[in-house]
């Protein structure tokens, strides 16, 4: 409790002052350290038959035993990023799992999480259980994880009901230990720097390029050559500015300071796992404490405290306590603006960042507000609050006084998260001065804009969003062996509450479900589930649904014909086969629709009759028609694998699996006539196939003193679209029926028109005027012009990948070790559209140097690009194969050094028990295409971060 | 401790806990059915205010989507600019970036054709009419009479929407009757012109058989804007002019790929439909003889600006005696609002300028002098008279009279005209609009062809500038003086020359001018045919500017020669005491130095380059007479045959 004071008091240090190592190291060193054994390059404690599990049983199974396709990550292997959260840590972990990393901002990262890749219409977002309540992963700290356990066929998600169509990934946490005592205390400093920032144009290409655009469309020229001689000189930095707005706005590091303090023990009737963590960010923003009273850098700090405990009322009965709450705040620079959309759109040329007399930078075209060194710096700042508290209750009763095996249980879990708002920003005066006149090639006049006002920093604070959910669940399970023969059988109900803030997002699920896990001499394993599930998402009528599915698995190296195979140590085939439903609603517009089971009347706009317009009538306008016959979409999942141990040492584990998604809801529109005048009804119209096999290996081998360990996960995801009720196309190249989901559809380019001979003699192209340098298409349909109608499918989806690759590599000698973990993806593609990086110049943003390097001129007809515009180009600026760019790459997710403390030097202490020393690096390399920018988030958002890491972690 | 929290919070939750089915109802919402609907009097009276929210308002006025009919929205523009009378100059309009460019084709999205066959709201409406009249005869609390009514507007909104769309497209598919989703068959394929022209008239004659003459006067000002027995039967007038038109009425279809095509020819040349319009026009009048009510209003003085104002109180003002049926837009028009972007973005006075609507120097041109007598530019010239073609005197000295034909003040802002007309007194107060080369309204905006004062002329028809600060826009659907037009036009196409001139008098009269014969004495109106069709059609784009004319006259008459006409806007350039070429400011220039606001000028018609028409270098295919129908509904295959050409 001391020590948990000690860590809130720090905080509050902290918060006054940016630091420190020091004073931490001073608190912690008050107590004695010890360290976690589990902690090898193994990665695991036990053998891989004997992993657990976690399906969602009331008893957790081995591996061995299981007859699911499931893959497991251990705590220890994703505590390695120095991350926010889990979801962060997952890159490149778990057989199945697809983790792609989305933003550079530290507040908003999270990931986006996929398991099989992409497989409906309808959205392929996994469930995510937290210690088996479906729970936001943005609050769980890697370092209070146990496992993350990868639920793949309908065997092991068919106890999710209506939830589990597009795979499960399932964290449990940390529990006590009976009758010990541990303290874990770690320290990790983390150094962020953004490796690709983008490149901009300096002031005089800027204006070389403005004008080369503007003489391009036929327009006068912006800057004379005075001008751009002043560009150049830097004579007159406040009239012809040359800003690096990158350098003048950001530094190049930023730090994290991530503080874990643990308890974890027990005595003989009670177990406890206690967690406090805290987590610090501090951005990049260069001068943030340029204001009295507060610093506008961007921020972000966490405070976790878990409270995981087992008690044994009796000697049969168990209660289990979780709990988790957590606080977190953000700060950023003005009313949540974003620095680096700014960063995209300013030309060096624009606007000085201060005028001499210190006024902000800001004029008619690029006003202050688009100045991102002033509103890093003169619009205060704006905060964001996260308050959440998790807990669930799960109570069991051994009634083997009945029975012998069996069992009952009740589960309880209150789950509330609400986001708060606060907005201090303020807004300032800006100006600049034109130079209205020249003479002998020095600026004579000019006139002075002023634009904005100071104001006072703003009060508006509000509640923007709350979630919160309840989870109720009784069970009975019974387990008994009868010679050869072992079962396993359970019955459960659960019902949940789930509500987000806003009218009509209540929705109510439960679930009945019978499950039974047969064994005959501990090799031949089968299991069937039926679930029932009901939804109040669904129409009326068509609220049921049942999931049955069957599964069976055989360890053939039990068997006696396999005991002389040496090399076998461990070998099970499985197999499953199930229907999974899902209560997913027809979505239009990106937004659920509800109540598609009727045509719904809503009020219509107002209509005045008056001549005063003062008594207007209101009116009734006509909703979608409604679906009739509904049902709702279904999964038909197969799965065939073997998870072995070979070579003592080696452990594989091989998946394949095929999934028919039907029944998904797809507008019909394309398939009504429009003179009906209704809006066409959703139909469950949608098939979706997907395919795929899953490689996961393993190896582990000591020579001499040291001790090696390498592994590699691949994954390979395909899928098609056999239905969508798309409407009727007049060319087959326009049909997306028949190709993968989000597939890149567009023009195919076929280089640049060279001059205005070579555009009249090519098949006129129907977007807008053409110019020498526009791109000039592929006619793919033959009708000898190029518009609409030619495009076609260009590249593979820009969402996920097909193909998901990972490995490791580790060794350790004498308390000295190294790992490393690489990621890639393959079959995967982006489109550049980064305003200003690849398209620039349009309304008044700038221009990449990387761009201007390789755009179309009359002297560079071979280039990558087309002209320069400065206005939206219909012709170029849209999906064309010129934009596409292969988005696979190989990135070094993370590697590490340690040193542990030998136990003998410890023992001296007669505190510690173990001690570690690391440091560690993330995405320190990624090999790729695009290069410039990197290729998991290359828009006009905060770049990527890569990070050095080191820390401290010991046990008493 | 934390415990107890998380317990009391979950039992601090009001919602009940449900078990069982009764947890799967669904929270009730705020959304009602058709049965509903049409079990409740005053609901099934909301319903047919949506009909008229569904109608047609021509001034393109917000951005809008979903459901917002498209030819409201600026960024498509109105289709007035594709005549010889105006020209656009803002690249965001689909009539700049897909017309004039000449690129527009069948494989259209959003925003991009001139009437968008699906969004325009006129399917919907039609569903809903049929819905309503299907099922207004079961509603509990209506009276017979106002059953009867109901149905009759119903019917006249369904037969306005499919005109809308006839005028753009031909022939379209017929629906009788409301469908379900759920009927057997949706075979729809394009009814022919006749088919589709006798479907409208039926359901107009229908319903003027059963509507009153005119809104009950006692209710006018709260019930004004309902569809009426007089606008029933004048928009069938309408409707039998277009039909009996050259486009589809003639020897040759318009586009020799249309030859076997009933949806876009009538096959043949067939003066009885010239007469079935004729007699339309009579029916109408001998109605509007014996019931009244509607008439034109007149001026209350002799002066130029007091007929001006009888004309702008016409078309503008609400409740006006000439209006025959009015649109409204659903949101309310507090000037230059955000939501009613049609001030916002078109008025010269405004910065924006964005979908201004220039007049051409052929439309200013087409108006004539305050007398009735034609403007001739040439002659002005050789006469040395260019610098009174708008009007004489100055500000200062409180003498400026108009010299043209007062409506041309209220179609084209010209230069030296006052910038506020009074409401009542039809005085003319205010600073005069500087039009010249660099004058204080204009800037060099006629140099650079750019915003309002692109062409040197601004528009002001449905503006006004600050005449109509807070007031309400209205869109005359139909209005007195087209009927008179549209009369004239069947007479004179039956033979009646004579009583052709008659009725176009009556329109000229109201705005102080002679008589069309006696102010053309050398064109032999009296006889020569073309030569006074000429004239009606002149007259009707003086009379109905910016009111859904002057375009559809020229698909009409398939004036192929005047779309392919390169077309003129005025510089004026400011002279000094020597005569030389000055680009000062008055007003906001060198007024202050003492200088007399100039009244001296060189013109200069100019070509129009920015931007420039296809049409104007490559040449006018027929094709564009209509509209092609978006390929995503003909690849539907329920019938929907293409126009030809597309």
């Amino acid at each position: 409790m001391r020590k948990l004071y000690s860590i809130c008091k720090l905080k509050v240090i902290m918060k006054k002052k940016n630091i420190i190592i020091p004073a931490f190291l001073a608190v912690v060193s008050l107590q004695g350290f010890a360290q976690e054994a589990n902690d090898s390059i193994l990665g695991k404690s036990t053998s891989f038959s004997n992993q657990p599990v976690h399906v969602g049983y009331n008893s957790t199974q081995r591996l061995e035993e299981s007859t699911s396709s499931a893959s497991i990550i251990y705590g220890d292997q994703i505590n390695k990023r120095g991350a926010k959260n889990v979801t962060t840590s997952l890159y490149g972990q778990g057989l199945g799992l697809t983790a792609l990393q989305e933003s550079g901002s530290y507040t908003k990262q999270s990931s986006a999480l996929y398991i099989r890749g992409l497989q409906s219409l309808s959205g392929s977002t996994p469930l995510i259980l937290v210690d088996g309540i479906e729970r936001d992963l943005d609050f769980i700290t890697p370092e209070e994880v146990e496992s993350v356990t990868i639920l793949k066929d309908a065997a092991a998600v068919a106890l999710y009901g209506y939830k589990g169509i597009n795979g499960v990934l399932h964290v449990v946490t940390k529990r006590g230990k009976y009758n010990s005592k541990e303290i874990n205390v770690s320290y990790d400093h983390v150094i962020n720097w953004q490796a690709r920032r983008p490149k901009f144009a300096d002031a005089y290409t800027y204006g070389n390029a403005i004008n080369e655009a503007l003489k391009n469309d036929g327009q006068a020229i912006r800057y004379s050559d005075d001008e751009l001689n002043a560009f150049r000189s830097g004579k007159y930095p406040y009239l012809y500015p040359n800003v690096d707005w990158v350098k003048e706005t950001f530094k190049d590091t930023g730090a994290s300071n991530i503080y874990n303090v643990s308890f974890r023990g027990g005595g003989s009737k009670f177990r406890y796992y206690a967690l406090a963590n805290l987590t610090n960010n501090s951005g990049f923003i260069a001068n943030p404490n340029m204001n009295v009273g507060y610093s506008t850098q961007d921020m972000y700090s966490k405070a976790n405290l878990r409270t995981n405990l087992d008690i044994d009322l009796t000697p049969k009965t168990k209660l289990i306590v979780n709990l988790l709450g957590t606080l977190s705040e953000s700060r950023v620079p003005g009313d949540d603006i974003n620095l680096w959309n700014m960063i995209y759109s300013l030309p060096s040329a624009a606007i000085p960042a201060r005028l001499e007399d210190g006024t902000w930078g800001g004029s008619s075209i690029w006003p202050g507000t688009s100045n991102p060194v002033a509103m890093s710096q003169a619009a205060a700042y704006s905060k964001g609050h996260n308050y959440s508290l998790f807990a669930d209750m799960k109570l069991s009763q051994d009634l083997s006084s009945i029975t012998p095996g069996l069992r009952a249980h009740v589960l309880m879990a209150y789950d509330n998260i609400s986001n708060y708002w606060e907005n201090h920003s303020k807004t300032f005066v800006y100006g600049s001065n034109a130079v209205t006149g020249w003479a002998n090639g020095e600026p004579t006049t000019t006139q002075y804009y002023k634009g904005g006002a100071d104001t006072g920093m703003g009060t508006e604070s509000n509640i923007i969003g709350w979630n919160r959910a309840l989870n109720l669940a009784g069970s009975v399970d019974y387990t008994n062996n009868f010679g050869d023969h072992s079962l396993y059988s359970q019955l459960k109900w659960d019902y949940e509450y789930r509500n987000t803030k806003g009218l009509n997002h209540t929705w109510y699920r439960q679930n009945a479900s019978l499950y039974a896990h047969y064994g005959y001499k501990a090799r031949y394993y089968a299991d069937v589930t039926l679930v029932a599930s009901q939804s109040n998402k669904l129409a009326p009528g068509h609220k049921w649904a049942y999931s049955p599915t069957i599964s069976a698995a055989w360890v053939m190296s039990k068997e006696d014909f396999m005991k002389d195979i040496s090399f076998i140590d461990f070998l099970k085939v499985r197999a499953s086969f199930g229907i999974i439903n899902v209560d997913k609603l027809p979505i239009s517009d990106d937004t659920e629709q509800e109540g598609y089971w009727e045509q719904v009347y809503t009020g219509g706009s107002y209509y005045p009759f008056d001549t005063g317009y003062s008594v207007g009538t209101s009116s009734w306008t006509l909703g979608r028609l409604a679906s009739l016959n509904s049902t709702h979409e279904k999964a038909y999942k197969y799965n065939f694998g073997v998870d072995a141990t070979l070579f003592n040492g080696l452990n594989l584990m091989i998946d394949g699996y095929y999934q028919r998604r039907s029944d998904i809801w797809v507008s019909s529109s394309g398939q009504y006539s429009s003179v009906l005048g209704f809006t066409a009804p959703f139909e469950n119209g949608g098939i979706v196939d997907s395919w795929g096999v899953e490689v996961g290996a393993d190896y582990t081998k000591n020579i001499g003193e040291v001790a090696f360990n390498i592994g590699a996960n691949f994954t390979y995801n395909k899928n098609k679209v056999i239905e969508m009720m798309e409407e009727p196309r007049l060319y087959s190249n326009l049909k997306q029926t028949g190709n993968a989901l989000n597939q890149i559809y567009g023009l195919k380019a076929i280089g640049f028109f060279k001059d205005q001979a070579d555009i009249d003699a090519s098949p006129v192209q129907q977007f807008g005027t053409v110019k020498p340098g526009d791109i000039k298409y592929q006619d793919i349909n033959g009708d000898q012009k190029i518009d609409e109608n030619d495009k076609c499918d260009l590249a593979y989806s820009n969402v996920v990948p097909e193909i998901y690759y990972s490995f490791r590599l580790g060794a350790e000698w004498k308390g000295v070790g190294f790992n490393a973990l690489f990621q890639g993806t393959g079959n995967y593609s982006a489109i550049l559209n980064t305003k200003s990086v690849y398209w620039p110049l349009i309304n008044n943003t700038t221009i990449s140097q990387h761009y201007y390097d390789n755009r179309w001129t009359e002297d560079n007809m071979n280039a990558k690009y087309p002209r320069l515009t400065s206005q939206s180009n219909e012709n170029n600026y849209q999906n064309n194969s010129v934009w596409v760019e292969d988005r696979s790459f190989l990135k070094l997710r993370t590697v590490e050094l340690y040193y542990k403390l030998p136990a003998s030097l410890l023992s001296k202490t007669k505190i510690m028990k173990g001690a570690k020393v690391y440091v560690r690096g993330t995405d320190l390399l990624c090999f790729d295409h695009i290069k410039i920018a990197d290729p998991e988030s290359y828009g006009a958002t905060s770049p990527l971060t890569r990070s050095v890491l080191a820390g401290l972690a010991v046990e008493f | 401790m934390a415990t107890c929290m998380s317990i009391s919070a979950l039992f601090s939750c009001v919602d009940d806990v449900k078990f069982g089915d009764a947890f799967l109802e669904k929270a009730p919402g705020g959304s009602v059915t058709k049965d509903t609907v049409f079990n409740n009097a005053e609901y099934t009276r909301q319903f047919l205010t949506s009909l008229y929210s569904y109608q047609y308002y021509g001034l393109p006025y917000y951005n809008g989507s979903g459901d917002f009919p498209e030819a409201n929205n600026p960024y498509v523009g109105k289709c007035e600019v594709l005549s010889d009378c105006w020209h656009a100059n803002w690249s965001g309009s689909a009539m700049y970036n897909r017309y004039y460019s000449g690129s527009h084709t069948a494989g259209y999205g959003r925003l991009a054709d001139k009437w968008h066959y699906i969004t325009n709201r006129v399917w919907q409406a039609v569903r809903a009419g049929w819905l309503l009249i299907e099922n207004v005869d079961g509603v509990p609390g209506l009276s017979n009479e106002e059953k009867l009514s109901i149905k009759a507007e119903a019917k006249c909104i369904i037969a306005a929407r499919y005109f809308d769309t006839f005028r753009h497209y031909g022939g379209i598919p017929i629906i009788k009757a409301s469908f379900s989703g759920t009927d057997a068959s949706y075979d729809m394929p394009r009814g022919s012109v006749e088919e589709t022209v006798n479907f409208m008239v039926g359901l107009l004659d229908e319903a003027a058989a059963s509507l009153p003459w005119n809104v009950d006067e006692s209710e006018a000002s709260n019930e004004e804007g309902h569809w009426t027995k007089a606008a029933a039967m004048a928009l069938k007038c309408r409707i039998l002019l277009f039909a009996a038109s050259p486009l589809f009425n003639d020897t040759e279809p318009y586009h020799t790929d249309g030859t076997n095509n009933p949806a876009v020819w009538y096959g043949a040349y067939k003066p009885e439909l010239w007469t079935r319009c004729k007699n339309a026009c009579a029916e109408f009048f001998t109605e509007l003889n014996k019931n009244g009510h509607y008439e034109l209003v007149q001026a209350t003085g002799v002066r130029p600006q007091d007929y001006r104002l009888a004309y702008r109180k016409g078309y503008a003002t609400m409740g006006s005696s000439e209006i025959l049926l009015r649109v409204s837009v659903t949101t309310t028009d507090a000037f230059k609002s955000g939501y009613y972007s049609w001030h916002q973005w078109s008025d010269p006075l405004m910065s924006v300028q964005r979908t201004s609507y220039c007049p051409t120097q052929e439309y200013v041109e087409m108006f004539p002098w305050a007398d009735g007598t034609p403007f001739d530019w040439d002659k002005t010239a050789a006469d040395g008279k260019l610098d009174q073609m708008f009007l004489t005197g100055t500000v200062a000295k409180g003498n400026i009279t108009l010299t043209r034909d007062p409506r041309l003040y209220e179609e084209a802002i010209v230069n030296g005209q006052q910038k506020t007309l009074d409401w009542t007194t039809g005085n003319m107060s205010g600073q005069s609009f500087e039009m010249w080369v660099g004058g204080t309204d204009a800037q060099l905006r006629p140099e650079t062809q750019s915003g309002a004062y692109g062409t040197g002329y601004a528009p002001i028809k449905f503006l006004m500038g600050d005449d109509m600060l807070r007031q309400y826009t209205e869109w005359p659907y139909l209005r007195l003086s087209e009927m008179y037009l549209t009369y004239a036009e069947a007479l004179l196409q039956t033979g009646d020359l004579a009583g052709a001139i008659k009725q176009v008098d009556v329109v000229r009269s109201r705005v102080g001018l002679g008589g069309l014969a006696e102010c053309n004495p050398t064109k032999n109106l009296k006889s020569d045919k073309s030569a006074l069709l000429q004239e009606i059609l002149r007259e009707r784009v003086c009379e109905l500017g910016m009111e859904d004319c002057r375009f559809f006259d020229m698909i009409r008459y398939k004036m192929k020669d005047r779309f392919e006409k390169q077309l003129h806007g005025l510089r004026i350039y400011r002279l000094d005491a020597s005569g030389n070429r000055v680009k000062t400011a008055w007003y906001n220039g060198d007024r202050k130095n003492g200088v007399e606001m100039p009244t001296t000028f060189e013109y200069e018609r100019f070509e129009i380059s920015a931007p420039t028409r296809y049409w104007w270098t490559n040449g006018f295919d027929p094709k564009w007479y209509l509209s092609p129908f978006p390929q995503t509904e003909v690849n539907k295959g329920y019938g929907l045959v293409q126009n030809p050409g597309w």
